[in-house]
């Protein structure tokens, strides 16, 4: 790689660990965990692991609309730890952060909080060592951590979104840190999200998407499909966003499967009854809502499902042993016009 | 222009800058607004609504109710 097609700026750094790490503070270029240095040759291994060139312009980066170069995201990917192999996906997470869908500008400038969830389909699961079984969501493996932080710190070092001030969370939650998952596509009994999207399984895709703390939908005592997802209904209802995500364990979904219940089976069942009673609402929340969806002509008498549509309810086959499943709220404001922001899923390539 | 209450001003002063928009008239608010009483949105409004003409028709005045 040749020295003169990067164009970030040099800065010398101290030989020190924790004295570089107060350098990279002082710039307020971490999330707040130690980053990993970006020295021009680890910048160079993560280059050259794609084809693509370093000035190749991915898409602009709310809300400072700066532009996410190759370049740009191979010095983040190492920043937050990544491997090269690990550049194919960081890249397409970047188109996918771009895309006028996602809206991004949204997403980080609201006092909600949420987090952009990552979900990786298709066979890169396996060579880069994404996992999707056990502890699928929680810690302790390097690509699901170090790609959710990298996809943080494209926001903070790219974007410029910055707590307190551009980034107006008012409280956040862990997931901004991190939260990449892969689909346990081996375990799942449906075909997985990517698929259902129209990429060949043989594909390997990221979907981003806007996420709020999850809530466990832990069920240890059915042995039917039905009473499984009436239990996961109790854990979404109330009012959700332009979508949900159902991330169901393989034991229920293996049950839920053998009911007869495909994916759009499990999305119609919960669609028609995970909902949010307009009879329940305070009288001013009550008001609000009739204002905000004047389309819907509410009245008390109202119930508004989770989502607009059933197939808005994302299914997504991920974790280990257990029958532990759980409901991740997607931030978001349900609109007549489809949604203040909608799920992204982008082909990975070389 | 645009219309924010003031928990977002510098989020508003970095989109302006992103946008090489640095004059783009903004009306600040007090913070917050959907959690107030109506009477006193209304107040707000009220006292806002004459900085917005002025905003509107006068560049000179814009400026001063905006400090850019």
């Amino acid at each position: 790689m040749p020295e003169q097609a990067l164009q970030a700026e040099r800065f010398e750094i101290p030989d020190d660990i924790w004295a570089a790490q107060a350098f990279f503070d002082e710039k307020g270029w971490s999330d707040g965990l130690p980053i990993i240095p970006p020295t021009e040759e680890r910048v160079a291994q993560m280059l050259a692991a794609t084809k693509r060139k370093p000035q190749d312009v991915i898409g602009a980066v709310p809300p400072r609309w700066a532009q996410a170069t190759v370049e740009k995201i191979a010095i983040n990917g190492v920043m937050a730890g990544c491997k090269p192999e690990y550049m194919p996906v960081l890249i397409a997470a970047t188109e996918a952060l771009a895309d006028p869908k996602l809206n991004l500008y949204a997403l980080q400038a609201t006092t909600g909080g949420p987090a952009i969830m990552i979900i990786i389909n298709g066979p890169i699961r396996q060579a880069i060592n994404v996992n999707g079984g056990p502890n699928a969501l929680g810690e302790g493996w390097r690509a699901n951590a170090t790609i959710g932080r990298f996809v943080r710190l494209m926001q903070r070092n790219v974007g410029g979104s910055y707590p307190g001030t551009t980034c107006k969370a008012t409280l956040g939650w862990p997931g901004k840190y991190s939260i990449c998952v892969g689909e346990n596509e081996e375990a799942s009994p449906w075909e997985p999200l990517h698929v259902e999207r129209g990429f060949n399984a043989d594909q390997s895709t990221v979907t981003a998407i806007s996420a709020d703390a999850s809530i466990r939908a832990s069920d240890l005592d059915s042995t039917k499909a039905v009473g499984i997802l009436t239990n996961f209904v109790q854990r979404m209802d109330g009012p959700s966003g332009p979508e949900a995500i159902m991330v169901i364990c393989p034991e229920h979904a293996r049950i839920i499967a053998g009911d007869g219940f495909s994916k759009k089976d499990v999305q119609k069942f919960v669609w028609e009854r995970a909902a949010y009673r307009m009879k329940d609402l305070p009288d001013e929340t009550f008001a609000q809502r009739v204002k905000r969806r004047s389309d819907l002509n509410l009245t008390r008498a109202s119930i508004i499902p989770v989502t607009d549509n059933p197939e808005d309810i994302l299914v997504v086959v991920a974790g280990g042993d257990g029958s532990q499943s759980q409901y991740i709220h997607v931030w978001g404001q349900s609109t007549p016009e489809g949604g203040s922001t909608r799920s992204v899923t982008k082909l990975i390539r070389d | 222009m645009t219309l924010i209450t003031h928990a977002f001003d510098a989020l508003a002063k970095s989109e302006k800058e992103a946008f090489g928009a640095p004059d783009h008239p903004v009306l600040v608010v007090q913070h917050p607004i959907g959690t107030v009483k109506v009477d006193e949105v209304n107040k707000r409004a009220d006292a806002a609504f004459a900085k917005l003409v002025d905003i509107l028709l006068e560049p000179q005045a814009r400026r001063a109710a905006t400090g850019s």
